[in-house]
């Protein structure tokens, strides 16, 4: 209790915890710095009252299932069951316009072998070689239903823009795909912060962001698929931890003005409600929330 | 039948299907409510069910993630998206085909019944088509548009398999009195050749509510729209009969129906002595009707009343006792004469002195107590016993009247009714009587009187007679429950929730019970035999007019004077009677005699009414200036009599 005090005192901010919602792998954690886009040096932005979407919006997402079969001999096989989908909001109410799925037998070659051939409507998925450890193994399975879920996710995404040009929200990065990184109603929302774009006094700027507020926009990793992108505060994080309400949003260049970011920032503020609830709460958006519990349900 | 279907039931281990309820989610927007009749096909089987609860919950977690997205402020600018939310129904099985095996309900769509499913899932088809068909309709389904008409079956509702109906409901929304007024109509005119005829009898106990059987009412699109699609034509009774005591004056009649544009088939009810001796026990208070007293009033019915009667040491002279004012005289010669032996003179007949000044009190209570209807000197006009006419109605208007004079009025209508019936002689092979107010007359608690015995024995035998008990009330938990026990059909209007809260209802779902006590006029719930759950109908204004507006179109007219008044009684029977022409031939006559004469003339039915009255009049006044003046019957004092002075 002394200690909290004595924080408090010294201008520290005070945390209620552990983020919730971060699995930590200090191994991921990286400072990859960003090249900054807008402003001489990185501040923050009010956006004040959040501006809904005045249209219709849909919102990308994916679930995978994994099943360790067992092993051949030593090496795990997997089934890993991935699916995706869009679903679009119409006056408030969502129908679903895009769903994928898909079923991959993972496992290194000679557990494939082992296992003969796949059932139908299951494709087999070799991993990388390596060494004959059962938990690389795992690991690398998982590596690699993350790699196809991704996939999927842009497949949808694809599927969705063939149908629909409005704007799609999308649950992660943008730069995985040079399509949607290129697509002006696209917006990727990124809500880990394994990787962050600045260090030092700066980094203290970017995750103090203030709620309502945004940072200036950036490329996050100059020399890679050009993307801009930029931290938004959704929720008041003082008195919780650093990354309570923070989230990066990742847009195509063409949105690379502070007119548009503003008024993108603004509209998916409007997003935080209502609250999907769950641990991830302060960052899921609703929309994409209606979205997992769809492919959960299905 | 090619209809979408507007749900999907949903089994879980929490929440499973079984033989006798399910569960379905429907859109948002549907037109599915409580009381809501659906179809579930599917693996070759068909459920028909009726909706009996509903629930809608959203994906929120817990109640404070809206009130922290809220900012906790209520009134803070809606969300861009509606939260998903489920609309659960529970409904409860009607009916599976195939019934056997029974199984539980199927996984499937689920559709809103269409009129043939209404008829299926309510097993209407088994008594509403082909040659002996014995439906009455009683109402509409209505829902999602559709309006189905919904019969119940006259074998369970008028006999011989079961019988009676009850109506329960809050004043004045519940439409009870309504409701039985129409179903009466539908009754009559549904009511199948081969089960032969049907009259009504319905005591008026309320203010003028049925005062106006005979008057049409002026309804609207809705209503008649509702009578044409249940095949019935919105017209009024045709063959009603009213009839209601005098007030005390004996020549106005104690109801609301005084108008004389009703005049014509509104007369008086008057009973004599004879009538009221054969229900003595009505009006005896049941403690005190020893073995000592039925013994002297059999003494009086089979010896003395309506034939003469001849006792030297009373008087040289043989009695003939007709009216009350009679038997008074007969009572004083028996006093007269034990007051003449002195000490001793104790027992006349081996009846004691004790026994017959009772007997003497109990029937001057009666005479007072019921003055108007029952009459000192003999005349009388009754219900038209062995002439009921098919498709009848005749209304016995009691509001006005003492409570013992009304119990009087029950006891020996629907005892007749019983006899007649009994004997196959009343004219009509099935009647339905209608007791509004039942709590009155068949309270749950209360002495257990002769008439609530009398109800509650019509409620248990009535059916084999053809004799049927109509009945309605506010709070049915006040009425004993083997009366109400006995109806074969239950009917439900506007509930009171503290009724509602009674164990009376404890079968019914929370939803259930919150649609009856918000239910609109003209709706209603029913329980009947063929329904395996309550159902809720819609019915049409009665086409009759109201008591309200009878009132208003046909104000009663005021208390006439005496002699205006007797003109009145003389021209319902004569309209060319001049009022004039009756006040001079009343003048100075004895109200008695007036009375009787009065009363001579209505049972004679002669061609000319007037000339009648008159030459009566003439006789008895002759006939009666030897006589000592009448004095009433004044009560005998006794200590320990309750009903003394
Ligand atoms: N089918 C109907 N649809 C709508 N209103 C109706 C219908 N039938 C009757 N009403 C109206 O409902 C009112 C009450 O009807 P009614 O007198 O039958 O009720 P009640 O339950 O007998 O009341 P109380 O307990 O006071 O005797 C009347 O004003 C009548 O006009
Ligand atoms: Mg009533």
């Amino acid at each position: 209790m002394r200690c909290r005090k004595r924080l408090i005192a010294t201008g520290m901010a005070p945390a209620d915890g552990l983020p919730a919602s971060l699995t930590l792998h200090d191994d991921d954690a990286v400072i990859r710095p960003a090249r900054l886009l807008e402003d001489p040096t990185l501040r923050t932005h009010a956006l004040g009252e959040s501006v809904p979407f005045d249209e219709p919006v849909a919102f990308l997402d994916g679930t995978q299932r994994m099943e360790l079969l067992g092993y051949a001999g030593t090496a795990p096989v997997a089934l890993v069951e991935i699916r995706a989908a869009v679903r679009q909001r119409v006056r408030g109410l969502f129908t679903t316009a895009i769903r994928e799925r898909q079923v991959y037998l993972l496992g290194r070659r000679s557990a494939l072998a082992a296992f003969g051939e796949p059932v139908e409507g299951v494709e087999a998925l070799e991993l990388p070689e390596g060494p004959a450890h059962p938990f690389r193994d795992l690991a690398e399975i998982r590596r690699t239903a993350d790699r196809v879920r991704g996939n999927l996710e842009l497949s949808a995404a694809d599927a969705f823009r063939r149908v629909n040009a409005g704007w799609l929200v999308i649950d992660g990065s943008l730069s995985g795909s040079p399509t949607l990184a290129e697509d002006s109603r696209a917006i990727g929302i990124v809500k880990g912060h394994t990787t962050l774009p600045f260090d030092g006094a700066d980094l203290e700027q970017y995750l103090h962001l203030p709620p309502a507020h945004r940072s200036s926009f950036f490329e996050p990793t100059p020399g890679y698929r050009p993307v801009v992108a930029w931290a938004l505060r959704l929720w008041p994080w003082e008195g919780r931890d650093l990354f309570h309400g923070l989230v990066r949003l990742e847009v195509a260049p063409a949105n690379g003005t502070p007119e548009r970011a503003d008024a993108i920032s603004r509209a998916i503020m409007a997003e935080r409600l209502p609250v999907s609830g769950g641990p991830q709460w302060d960052r899921l958006l609703y929309g994409t929330h209606t979205v997992q519990q769809y492919l959960r349900a299905e | 039948m090619t209809q979408d279907p507007i749900g999907r039931v949903v089994a879980t281990e929490l929440k499973p299907s079984t033989p006798h309820q399910f569960y379905f989610w429907t859109a948002r927007e549907s037109a599915v409510g409580i009381g809501a009749i659906v179809r579930v096909s599917a693996g070759g089987r068909t459920v028909y069910g009726v909706v009996t609860d509903g629930s809608a919950y959203s994906d929120l977690s817990t109640p404070m993630m809206d009130v922290l997205g809220a900012d906790g402020d209520p009134a803070s600018p809606p969300a861009p998206s509606a939260r998903s939310e489920i609309r659960l129904y529970l409904a409860s099985v009607l009916r599976q085909e195939p019934a056997e095996p029974l199984q539980p309900v199927p996984i499937g769509p689920v559709h809103l019944a269409t009129d043939q499913d209404v008829a299926l899932a309510l097993r209407m088809e088994g008594y509403t088509v082909g040659e002996r068909a014995t439906g009455i309709p009683v109402g509409v389904y209505a829902a999602g548009g559709l309006e189905s008409p919904v019969s119940l079956d006259c074998d369970f509702l008028l006999g011989p398999e079961a019988a009676h109906l009850n109506i329960s409901g809050v004043s004045g929304l519940a439409t009870k009195t309504s409701a039985v007024e129409f179903l009466l109509t539908s009754i009559f005119q549904a009511f199948p050749a081969h089960k032969g005829s049907v009259a009504a009898v319905c005591f008026n106990v309320k203010g003028p509510d049925l005062c106006f059987l005979d008057q049409p009412a002026a309804l609207g699109a809705a209503d008649r729209s509702l009578y044409e699609r249940m095949g019935l034509a919105a017209e009024p009774f045709g063959d009603v009969r009213y009839f209601a005591p005098f007030r005390p004056d004996g020549v106005n009649l104690n109801t609301l129906r005084t108008n004389e544009a009703l005049a014509a088939n509104t007369e008086p009810l008057v009973w004599g002595l004879r009538e009221v001796l054969d229900f003595a026990e009505v009006v005896m208070n049941k403690d005190d009707v020893d073995a000592k007293a039925d013994a002297f009033i059999d003494f009086l019915a089979e010896r003395v009343v309506g034939r003469e009667f001849y006792d030297p040491s009373l008087r040289g002279k043989a009695f003939q006792v007709q009216s009350f004012a009679d038997l008074d005289e007969f009572f004083r010669a028996i006093f007269d004469f034990m007051e003449a032996l002195g000490k001793g003179g104790e027992v006349w007949r081996t009846h004691h002195v004790a026994t017959i000044r009772k007997v003497r009190n109990r029937l001057s209570n009666i005479s007072t107590r019921s003055k108007g209807l029952v009459t000192d000197d003999g005349g009388v006009n009754d219900l038209p016993w062995g002439a009921f006419r098919d498709r009848s109605v005749q209304v016995i208007d009691v509001a006005g009247l003492d409570p013992l004079a009304q119990d009087l009025v029950f006891a020996r209508v629907v005892s007749k009714l019983r006899e007649h019936l009994e004997r196959r002689d009343l004219g009509v092979d099935h009647v339905v009587v209608f007791v509004d107010e039942l709590n009155k007359y068949a309270p749950v608690d209360g002495p257990d009187t002769y008439v609530r015995k009398m109800l509650l024995d019509l409620s248990e035998r009535g059916r084999y007679l053809g004799l049927v008990l109509f009945s309605a009330q506010q709070f049915r938990s006040q009425v004993q429950r083997r009366v109400v026990g006995n109806a074969g059909t239950a009917v439900f209007g506007r509930m009171d929730m503290d009724e509602l809260a009674t164990p009376q209802y404890s079968t019914l779902s929370p939803a259930t019970k919150i649609k009856l006590a918000t239910l609109p006029k003209g709706e209603l719930m029913l329980r009947h035999p063929h329904f395996t759950q309550p159902i809720f109908v819609r019915f049409p204004r009665p086409a009759v007019m109201t008591g309200r507006e009878g009132v208003e179109r046909f104000p009663p007219s005021a208390e006439l004077p005496f002699a205006d008044a007797v003109a009145r009684q003389l021209r319902s029977l004569d309209r060319r009677v001049q009022a004039d022409a009756v006040r001079r031939a009343v003048e100075g006559r004895r109200e008695d005699d007036v009375r009787r004469a009065l009363a001579a003339t209505r049972r004679s039915r002669p061609d000319d009414p007037f000339a009648y009255f008159v030459s009566v009049l003439g006789r008895r006044v002759e006939a009666e200036r030897v006589m000592s003046p009448r004095r009433g019957i004044p009560a005998v004092a006794a200590p320990e009599d309750p009903y003394g002075p």
